[in-house]
């Protein structure tokens, strides 16, 4: 039966693509376990609606948006968790004006991202993590691209205002320098 | 342009900024923002803020994870899983579209013969011998059932006392459920016994079914709608299918078999 198993065409496209599809979620998600559960559940949501699949965009593209959403969905119930504060980050690692300013950097951005709006915060990951371009944005979050610049925005700006705050109050500790950027009124 | 000559109406917007970072604003907008930027002070900071963050995200690493076997393996088994569950789910609802259609064609049946066709004398023939299959020659096709969605499954249904297909009340089994698939042919016939994967069960009542046991039913096995013959026998994982025509244990072997 093993052999037979092997010969299911659905079995073999999943199989093939499972590398691809964890590595989305991975990108999205930056935790094993997170982006295992993450791809399992878009490769189940795969299977039941590839029946449905109208082809009017390439395999590669739809199972790229289901993975990409499966990520987004795990984040979103990894997010219902406490929140590590802002500044604790920093605290754990050491971190100092002398420390490596890239290493708090990237910290820092991950714990503001759990503060800004979830829709920001969806469209800064896709835009960074997966590096994809607006209208790519547009159609994994199924929103116009007009929305999605506008999260960009509005999601960069609530960054750079809680990392100023989170910073020595001049917002130069962390290697912030220029990030002064007018509040949302 | 200088700084001091811009009025705050003039100031670039923050949305157009971010998109300038991105490469993302439009043609003409980006090249009116980049001059702006390029002589307004304020904007500049707003700009650079922007691109700090922006650039924060690029130092992230990559987290490379290589890829785990095990993982990927029960990740494909519970999809496979899901697109199953998927199947039955779409043959549940088909079954209630099969009953509400089934009622509504005898309710209609029921109208004709009792009321009778105006000028026309009420028909006198029982309803369900009009019906009824005759399973005795290897010839003999009952009606097809419609479940050709269930691709590489068996389906056992028990059929009706009219000889009709009783789809709500049957059985799917996927070829995962099949771990054994043996045909003893006999003449015309095979007798096709299946055996399947422990923790499985048919579902089935376990007892002689030739219609003279105590639940007076015979099952039929479909696959791809098409019958193949009659269920003689089941146990909790296997069953026994009497099929009539050489055909189509070929086709039950292709469709089940490993």
């Amino acid at each position: 039966m093993a052999a037979r198993r092997g010969g299911d065409p659905l079995e073999q496209l999943l199989r093939s693509d499972y590398e691809r599809l964890f590595t989305i979620c991975r990108r999205l998600l930056r935790d094993r376990e997170a982006a295992e559960d993450a791809t399992q559940e878009a490769m189940a949501s795969i299977a039941r609606n590839l029946a449905r699949f109208d082809q009017k965009s390439r395999y590669s593209t739809w199972s790229y948006r289901i993975a990409a959403n499966a990520a987004l969905d795990e984040i979103r119930r990894r997010r219902r968790r406490p929140v590590v504060p802002l500044t604790e980050d920093a605290v754990e690692t050491g971190a100092s004006p002398g420390a490596d300013c890239a290493l708090v950097s990237t910290l820092t951005v991950r714990a503001a991202l759990e503060r800004i709006p979830r829709e920001q915060a969806e469209a800064l990951r896709l835009r960074h993590h997966l590096d994809l371009e607006y209208a790519e944005i547009a159609a994994v979050l199924g929103v116009p691209v007009g929305t999605v610049r506008s999260r960009i925005a509005r999601g960069r700006k609530a960054i750079a205002s809680l990392l100023a705050e989170g910073g020595d109050g001049e917002g130069n500790s962390s290697g912030w320098a220029g990030v002064k950027v007018e509040r949302p009124s | 342009m200088t700084s001091t000559q811009h009025d705050p109406s003039d100031h670039v917007a923050a949305e157009v900024l971010s998109a300038l970072v991105d490469g993302e604003a439009a043609p003409g907008e980006g090249e009116r923002a980049r001059r702006h930027v390029r002589a307004c002070p304020r904007c500049r900071a707003v700009y650079e803020g922007l691109q700090a963050v922006a650039d924060a995200f690029g130092t992230a690493p990559d987290p490379g994870m290589p890829i785990d076997p095990a993982s990927r393996e029960r990740a494909v088994h519970h999809a496979v899983s899901a697109r199953d569950g998927a199947w039955h789910e779409k043959l549940r609802s088909r079954r209630v579209s099969l009953v509400a259609a089934a009622a509504a064609v005898l309710v209609i049946a029921c109208v004709v013969v009792v009321g009778g066709l105006p000028g026309a004398p009420a028909p006198r023939r029982p309803l369900a011998a009009a019906h009824r299959p005759d399973y005795s020659g290897p010839d003999q096709r009952a009606p097809r059932c419609d479940v050709t969605g269930l691709s590489r499954s068996i389906l056992v249904v028990p059929v009706s006392s009219s000889g009709d297909c009783l789809v709500k009340s049957g059985t799917a089994i996927s070829a995962r459920e099949v771990v054994g698939l043996t045909t003893a042919r006999r003449g015309g016939a095979s007798d096709v016994t299946l055996n399947l994967r422990p923790g499985s069960s048919t579902g089935l009542p376990r007892e002689p079914l030739d219609g003279h046991g105590p639940a007076m039913r015979r099952y039929v096995a479909v696959v791809d709608g098409r019958i193949l013959g009659s269920v003689r026998a089941t146990g909790k994982r296997r069953i026994e299918v009497v099929v009539r025509d050489e055909r189509d244990d070929r086709l039950l072997e292709a469709a089940l078999g490993p």
